[in-house]
């Protein structure tokens, strides 16, 4: 065994000390500049999924890197005959600045970064358990922490190759995530202390609160030169714990998809990020972590959505021979609403993150699927 | 399709506990100091403190409005009445968030270091007969009027809790008549727990009578409404050996066996 390796496993014996800091990003380089034997996860169907960490910016043959403005299409909606406030999903992106959904319309279309002066952004996505206590201010908290602070988006970048990711780094980026979730949920209670509550309240709070999360960063890459005309090759990871997923559409039809969850996964109980220390010492483990990367190229579309959307989205692609679903270039409220009507979605919190370079591509007309 | 109907403050789902309090309740249960009385008296108190905290979102909402509930007694002076005691006595069909704001009184215990309040609703009481004949009318007479009043909800639930036999007639056909009450979403469930103080083995949420020890266990299986899948589901998530014809009873029953049923038959399909 190559040192590196030996001493890789003897940090990982030690990384939930408290007082090992200095080890555990020994360790996190480690991991980053000695990829050790490789599994395939299948999450992605790239090949090459550069750049990587080092800057490999290989593009597909036919592709075109990006040479417009980036938008974020943001909507979040309540249960039907709920209001906004009771929403339990939440969003958060970071361009330089927090924006959090707390601050939002129901809907709204954001301009991100131009070819001029690209620069990265973080989304992040949280449907909150609807049966856990408060469950909304905790998925509010975790999208917020996530895009803004520095200990998620640092664990994105531990993984090299979206085709082949380590459990061992899965594991990795498990552990650092419960310190993370613990130091939040420490926050969260904060809110209560002091507080007279009836039984039924400091039971629940007891019991805790639970949320989903999907953070995905896109970072412009390959010519990085902010005076010049050149076009920006976009890359993106994302990390996902739980049923939110991102669809990557290309020519579109679905290119990616993270998690690559089956039909009936969705609205079983998904992977949860809890308040309660021993419920994520129990279910938040390396099976828990879904990671991908890719590029993000001219033409190509990111969704991301909460459960109910995902599923519908999903189900649309797989009956659809995969060809993006059809939804109108401008998403309202009322598009949802005939979804949920209809019974084609279940009548859940819905939000949904669209991202696009220019006009989104569903300005052209699709065939309509069956 | 039935039994599919989403629980929300609009369209509350009601469930409606019938339990015993004969005579025969006061013998303990097997191997234990508890007498059956005390022992189902924790359990129902046990079950609303969980129903209240299942319905419990946040300081700014407190509970939601999700169920009617309602404890009937059968036994007692051989008459059967509401069961629930203090604030909450005499009535039938009660608000979630009133039960959680009105109990008897509140227990108090420290347990790992933490003091936790336990809510009291309902005492112990063992006397008399077992007039479940009456107390199935009773219920018939309370559910007629909600099931009108709530055409959308998911169907009421109605749990007999027994030891014995009915001294009152033949509780089958007033267990149908309260079956054939029904909401848009299905007609009303009807689940029977017949508990024993002995080591009999339990039979468990059967479906077949043919495999039933006696008549009295196939007229109970009789009065037993078919699981819906979702409770099904949550069945086998309990490892319990069901079919997607078992009945929702079980005879012979120990008391985990009496909280593990009560867990599935109040499990709701989707809670809003």
């Amino acid at each position: 065994m190559a040192f590196h390796h030996k001493l890789l496993n003897w940090l990982q014996g030690w990384r939930f000390s408290r007082w090992l800091t200095v080890p555990l990003f020994t360790e996190y380089f480690l991991m980053r500049h000695f990829k050790q034997k490789p599994r395939d996860t299948g999450l992605s169907t790239e090949k090459s999924q550069g750049p990587d960490n080092r800057g490999n910016t290989n593009l597909p043959p036919g592709s075109e890197p990006i040479t417009g403005e980036l938008y974020l299409e943001l909507i979040r909606l309540p249960k039907l005959g709920h209001s906004l406030k009771s929403c339990d999903d939440a969003w958060g992106f970071f361009d330089g600045k927090i924006h959090v959904c707390a601050e939002a319309q129901t809907c709204e279309i954001r301009p991100l970064g131009s070819l001029k002066k690209p620069s990265g952004f973080t989304v992040a996505v949280s449907d909150g358990a609807s049966d856990s206590f408060d469950s909304g201010s905790w998925a509010r908290l975790l999208t917020k922490e996530a895009v803004c602070e520095g200990t998620v988006r640092k664990l994105m970048s531990i993984p090299s190759d979206a085709s082949k990711v380590q459990h061992r780094q899965l594991g990795f980026i498990a552990t650092r995530l419960r310190a993370w979730a613990a130091k939040l949920a420490q926050e969260w209670r904060q809110q209560y202390n002091g507080s007279n509550l009836p039984w039924y309240l400091v039971e629940k709070l007891e019991q805790g609160a639970h949320a989903t999360l999907l953070v995905a960063e896109f970072l412009p890459s390959g010519p990085r030169r902010s005076s010049s005309n050149q076009p920006v090759i976009w890359t993106y990871r994302v990390l996902a714990i739980g049923d939110n997923c991102l669809f990557h559409f290309r020519k579109n039809r679905l290119h990616n998809m993270i998690p690559n969850l089956d039909l009936d996964q969705f609205g079983n109980t998904p992977y949860l990020i809890a308040t309660r220390e021993d419920y994520n010492e129990q279910h938040l483990k390396p099976e828990a972590v879904n990671w991908a990367q890719g590029q993000f190229l001219a033409g190509d579309e990111i969704w991301i959505a909460t459960d109910a959307l995902s599923a519908w989205i999903a189900r649309r692609c797989r009956n659809g021979n995969n060809n993006r679903p059809d939804v109108p270039v401008r998403l309202t409220e009322q598009f949802f609403h005939d979804l949920r009507e209809r019974r084609q979605i279940r009548n859940d919190d819905i939000t949904f993150l669209r991202v696009y370079s220019k006009s989104p591509s569903c300005a052209k007309p699709l065939k309509k699927q069956a | 399709m039935p039994y599919d109907a989403e629980i929300s403050r609009t369209n509350p789902s009601c469930f409606l506990f019938l339990i015993d309090q004969s005579g025969s309740m006061s013998d303990n249960v097997g191997g234990s100091p508890e007498t059956k009385a005390q022992a189902l008296a924790r359990v129902i108190n046990e079950l609303l403190m969980n129903l209240c905290i299942r319905c419990t979102v946040n300081p700014r909402e407190g509970i939601r409005y999700y169920y009617d509930v309602g404890v009937l007694g059968y036994g007692r002076n051989n008459t059967v009445s509401p069961a629930l005691e203090g604030a909450l006595a005499d009535r039938e069909l009660i608000p979630i968030p009133e039960i959680a704001n009105n109990p008897l009184r509140i227990h108090e215990v420290e347990q790992n270091g933490r003091l936790r309040r336990f809510p009291i609703w309902l005492e112990p009481v063992a006397d008399n007969g077992t007039p479940m004949c009456e107390a199935l009318r009773v219920a018939y007479a309370i559910l007629e009027p909600w099931v009108t009043q709530h055409p959308n909800s998911f169907p009421p639930t109605v749990i007999n809790i027994t030891d014995g036999q009915p001294t009152d007639g033949d509780p089958l056909p007033e267990a149908q008549r309260i079956q054939q009450l029904t909401t848009k979403d299905g007609n009303v469930l009807m689940f029977n727990v017949h508990i024993s103080e002995t080591t009999a083995n339990p039979i468990y949420y059967p479906d077949d009578e043919s495999r039933l020890p006696d008549d009295y266990a196939r007229m109970l299986f009789r009065m037993s409404s078919a699981l819906p899948s979702h409770m099904v589901q949550a069945a086998q998530q309990e490892r319990m050996p069901v079919t997607s014809a078992s009945r929702g009873f079980v005879f012979n029953a120990n008391m985990s066996d009496v909280i593990r049923f009560l867990n599935i038959g109040t499990r709701p399909k989707k809670l809003r």
